[in-house]
Order: C-alpha cells, then sequence, then structure tokens
C-alpha cells in the first residue's frame, strides 16, 4: 500500500509537471500580455496530436488513420513546439486585432473547431478512437515500479528548463513590452514598440509551451482519444494562473500543481466505483467555488507578480 | 423531392432557433446591462430541465406545473447568483466577471451532475402526430408549441421594453447606466428583473430543449458558444437584434447540415462568431 501512494504520487507530480509547463505558456499569454485565450487548449491538443502521429507505427490495412512516421519520441516532442504555434500565429493574425472580450469568444470558437476536427476526421487523428499504446521514453531501461520515478523526475527536469526559459524571455526587454502593453499599449505604441507583433509574438511562445505540453501528456497518458481536450482542459489553465498569480511564473507553476494535486487527491480518495463519478462531478464543483473565491478575494493571486522598478539609465 | 428536404430543414431550423431565442434574450439582457459574457447563463438551462424532471418524473406532477415551479426555482437561482456572486466583482471589470462566470459554470454543472448523476434522461412524453403541409411531413405539435410560445414571449418582451415603465427604464440603462441613475432609475430595481427575466428564459429554453431532445448534464453547456453565436450574428447588445440572429442561425444550422456533414452542425456557429468578430463585430444589423 505504501508503495501505491508513493507511485500514485509520482505521478501526480510527473502530470503536475506537464500542467505546469502548460501554463507557463498560458502566463505568458494571459499574465504578462492580458491576452485572454479561451481556447489555449487548441495548443495542447494539436501539440499531442502532430507528436503522436510523428511517432505512431504507420497504418496496417485495417486502420482508418493514413499517417503514422515511426520516428523518435524526442523528435515527435520538439515538432510539437512549432505544430502549435504555426496555428497560434494563423490565426493570431486576424484575431489579435479585435477587442480584448471578443477575443474571447473567437478563441473559445477556434479551440471547438479544432475539437470537431480531431473528433471527425478520422484519417488523420483516427477519430474517437484515438491512439492508444503509445511508448513511453526510456522505458527499456528500468522496471515497470521505478519507471514511474524516472519519468516524474524527467517532466521536472523539463519543466525545470521550460522555467528558465520562459524566465529568460519575460526578463528580457521583449518581455518588458509585454508588461508595457499590458498596462498600456497606447502609451507602448507611442514609444514605438509594435504592439501587434509583440502580442502576435508572445501568443506563439505561448502556443509551443502548450504544444511541448501537449506531446507530454500524451506520453504521460499513453493514449490520446478527442475527449482528452474538451473546453475544460483550457480552464485548467485559467485556474492556475488565477491562483498562482497572475504575471508570476512561479505562481503559474503553484497553481498548476494546487489544481491537479486537489484533481488527484478526489481520484485517489474515491472508496467505490459507484461513487466515482459522483465524486468527479464534485470536482468540477470544488474548483469553480475555489476560482470564484480566488478572484473574489484574493484577486492577484497566492503569489503576486513582484513589482520591478527598472533603472532608468539603462 | 429536394424541395421538401429543403423545407424540413427549414422547419427544423426555425424550431431550433425558437429554443435559441429563448436561451439567447437572458443572455443578451445580461451583456446589454452588466457588460459581460456570463457563461454560466447555460447551466440555467440545465438547471431549469433538470428541476423540471424532478417535479415531473420523479414526484409526478403534472408537466405544466413542474414546468412553472421549475421556472420560478431557476429565477431564485439566477436572482441569487447575480446578486452574490456576480455584483461584488463588478469593481474588477468585465474580464473578472466572465472568469466569475466560468467559475460559476464548473460549479453548477458539478452540482448537477453530483445530484443528478451521468446516466442520460428523458421526459418520456407521448409522442404526437406530425403535421404535414401539402403533403410533406414537417413537424409536431410539440415542436409548433416551443415555436409559438417563442414567438409570444418575444411580443411580451416587445410590449414590457416599449410599453412599460420598467422596460423603458432598461432601455435608458443599457444606453447609459450613470445618466439612468441621475436621472433617478432605480437601477438596483432593473438589474434584479434583468437577473430575474434572463433565468426565467433561461429555464424555459431548458425545458423545451429537454422536450424535444434528453437530458444530459451538458444540456445547456453544449448551446453557450451557439448562444454566443446568435447574440453576435444579430448584434452584441440589441435584444431585437439577438432575436433574428437566433432565428437566423437555427435556419442556418439546420439547412447547413444539407451540404456538411452533420457532425460539423456546431461548426457552423463557431465559423459565424470568428468571422463576425473579425470582419463584423457590431452584427449584420449594426451600423457604426
Amino acid at each position: 500500500m505504501g508503495g501505491d501512494i508513493l507511485s500514485f504520487l509520482a505521478g501526480t507530480v510527473a502530470l503536475a509537471a506537464i500542467y505546469a509547463i502548460y501554463t507557463l505558456g498560458f502566463n505568458l499569454q494571459f499574465g504578462y500580455t492580458d491576452l485572454a485565450n479561451m481556447g489555449y487548449v487548441a495548443f495542447f491538443t494539436i501539440g499531442a496530436y502532430v507528436s503522436v502521429i510523428l511517432n505512431y507505427s504507420p497504418p496496417g490495412p485495417m486502420d482508418a488513420y493514413r499517417f503514422g512516421f515511426n520516428l523518435p519520441i524526442w523528435v515527435g516532442v520538439i515538432v510539437a513546439a512549432p505544430g502549435a504555434a504555426l496555428f497560434a500565429f494563423l490565426t493570431g493574425l486576424p484575431t489579435l486585432k479585435i477587442k480584448a472580450e471578443y477575443f474571447i469568444a473567437v478563441t473559445f470558437a477556434f479551440a471547438e473547431i479544432v475539437r470537431m476536427v480531431v473528433q471527425n476526421e478520422t484519417w488523420l487523428t483516427n477519430g474517437n478512437f484515438g491512439f492508444y499504446g503509445l511508448s513511453r521514453p526510456f522505458k527499456q531501461f528500468f522496471s515497470p515500479y521505478t519507471y514511474e520515478f524516472f519519468f516524474a523526475f524527467l517532466m521536472v527536469g523539463i519543466l525545470i528548463i521550460a522555467y528558465l526559459i520562459m524566465r529568460r524571455i519575460c526578463n528580457s526587454p521583449f518581455g518588458r513590452v509585454l508588461k508595457g502593453i499590458r498596462e498600456n499599449d497606447m502609451a507602448c505604441q507611442s514609444l514605438g514598440k509594435d504592439v501587434f507583433r509583440a502580442k502576435l509574438k508572445s501568443y506563439t511562445i505561448g502556443a509551443a509551451f502548450a504544444g511541448v505540453a501537449g506531446s507530454l501528456y500524451a506520453l504521460y497518458a499513453t493514449t490520446i482519444v478527442p475527449e482528452m481536450f474538451v473546453p475544460s482542459v483550457t480552464f485548467v489553465a485559467w485556474w492556475a494562473v488565477i491562483m498562482g498569480g497572475k504575471g508570476n511564473n512561479k505562481g503559474a507553476i503553484l497553481g498548476a500543481f494546487i489544481f491537479i494535486f486537489v484533481d488527484q487527491f478526489t481520484v485517489f480518495t474515491q472508496s467505490s466505483a459507484a461513487y466515482a463519478t459522483r465524486l468527479s462531478s464534485l470536482r468540477g464543483f470544488i474548483m469553480g467555488v475555489m476560482l470564484i473565491l480566488i478572484l473574489r478575494f484574493l484577486p492577484r493571486g497566492v503569489l503576486k507578480e513582484k513589482k520591478v522598478i527598472y533603472d532608468s539609465k539603462i | 423531392m429536394n424541395f421538401s428536404i429543403l423545407l424540413q430543414h427549414i422547419t427544423y431550423g426555425i424550431v431550433t432557433g425558437s429554443i435559441l431565442l429563448l436561451a439567447t434574450i437572458g443572455f443578451s439582457m445580461v451583456y446589454t446591462i452588466k457588460g459581460f459574457f456570463n457563461i454560466a447563463h447555460a447551466e440555467l438551462l440545465t438547471a431549469g430541465a433538470y428541476l423540471t424532471f424532478l417535479f415531473y418524473r420523479i414526484m409526478g406532477w403534472n408537466f405544466i406545473y413542474s414546468a412553472i415551479l421549475a421556472i420560478i426555482l431557476t429565477i431564485i437561482i439566477g436572482l441569487l447568483i447575480g446578486k452574490t456572486l456576480y455584483e461584488p466583482m463588478e469593481k474588477y471589470g468585465s474580464l473578472g466577471l466572465v472568469f466569475t462566470s466560468i467559475g460559476v459554470a464548473f460549479a453548477m454543472n458539478g452540482v448537477t451532475e453530483f445530484i443528478a448523476g451521468p446516466i442520460i434522461k428523458s421526459y418520456r412524453m407521448p409522442p404526437t402526430k406530425t403535421i404535414s403541409v401539402a403533403g410533406i411531413p414537417l413537424v409536431g405539435k410539440r415542436e409548433v408549441l416551443i415555436v409559438v410560445i417563442a414567438l409570444l414571449s418575444s411580443y411580451f418582451l416587445h410590449f414590457l421594453l416599449t410599453r412599460t415603465r420598467i422596460g423603458k427604464a432598461f432601455r435608458a440603462m443599457a444606453s447609459n447606466t450613470n445618466l439612468a441613475m441621475i436621472r433617478g432609475i432605480n437601477t438596483t430595481k432593473i438589474t434584479n428583473f434583468v437577473w430575474m427575466y434572463a433565468s426565467a428564459m433561461a429555464g424555459l429554453a431548458g425545458i423545451m430543449l429537454a422536450m424535444i431532445t434528453a437530458l444530459t448534464t451538458d444540456l445547456g453547456w453544449r448551446q453557450i458558444l451557439v448562444i454566443l453565436a446568435a447574440s453576435i450574428l444579430g448584434g452584441l447588445g440589441s435584444i431585437y437584434g439577438a432575436m433574428v440572429g437566433c432565428i437566423l442561425l437555427g435556419i442556418v444550422m439546420d439547412v447547413g447540415v444539407i451540404i456538411i456533414p452533420t457532425a460539423y452542425r456546431p461548426t457552423i456557429a463557431f465559423a459565424v462568431i470568428i468571422i463576425m468578430l473579425i470582419i463584423k463585430p457590431t452584427g449584420i444589423f449594426g451600423g457604426k
């Protein structure tokens, strides 16, 4: 039983690390640039599917899907980033100029279209059947039990790399421009900054993080089906950023960990199958209430954004 | 032959549009007064549908009484949520309100699912005879009833907006809240009226949707983007525009399935959102 809890914990840490990478990208879009993206899950979906299609074995005569390239796992994980980013670039071009609240509606609609396509274009995504039995990296070197721990360490390692990259981006002059846009885009424009271009960059880079997270999620779950990419996955990113603290990368990671731990705790405490669905519906209730309370009483999140005063001489 | 299929699809579209109309009026009214997309509005549809199920199927009451009681309860739920959860958030601006409404949607959906369970339910109403026009079978009596109720309630709203004090005050508040307040209009009263009216219409829409389809816990959630699309098509913040937008979207969605695969039916609504907001965010009738 003790070992059970430990391996469950390792799985939870791995999942939380993946969602933390996912949330980091969202924090760049929403926390730093104020792009209220309601369709963030679309990038996650695209990342997952791109990596799996690259990695999956070629279709046999009985299979409905047409593409499977049998490439190494790392190729999929790396290509997932530009794959998601390309979609962000193409959708960002027409949508980033419109009003903030319209942007919410448009991105929501885009994500639903992506989900519809994934569900129905069987030749590409194998439809509702999805892809299953996906291979996991370095599996052959470990026993199934120790592999869970290795996988958790691997995910946390990737999260640390992602965090360092994101910190570099946010502390760069480009990151300062993004903050400037968030605070006052008119003023930013008058200083000669290309606001639209910066927004597009932020949107695209954030999407790349979601794409990588999606490909890692496919490795974690070893199965992908369209139901895994419903709009409530966007809600995870929203929830984590608002909970952790808008515009604070550490807060985004903390928020994702809180979400996954609360979420997985309700899975682990399930006593019987009869209550499983009931408890899982309470999960939505708990998350919803927590979001409402945070917005109301702690609108800047658990970890507030640090106030930075830039030296005017540089 | 082809003509009769087209006619059938148009008729379905009008039925779809009528339900959508009831669902969208409230959404549009809240947007007009409060200026935010109330994502949780669709959950009121689910609430109304399930409360009716509770009284009608489980307690075995008369359907009409069950529906009326369910609508009254939906009004109370909507008003309470508006007063306790949305109004204190107004100081954080419309984005804060949208996020709160997402939280409310999740919480409400969780409660519904917790109480009702995930199994698909149905009112199990007796089948009605199909009405044929010139030999083409078109709709059942229930669908006709839905269209009639939608027409009556739109006319009622029109009457309310143009002929009554509260309607005039609503329009005043819609065009300029502060000015309305200065002129001595009781904006709190109008806001309460909006929460109540919006919830009542949502509850009614939910019951009707459940009457012609089945009860699932995501009954409302699946409608939210369509509601959004309809209100955008008619012009955000315009009640009359929303009415036309709903019928139009209903027809376009149901006629569209002749050309595109049925699985992509909701995509028409999403495409409407994207295209309208990028090209003409003021809606098809909106001016500058």
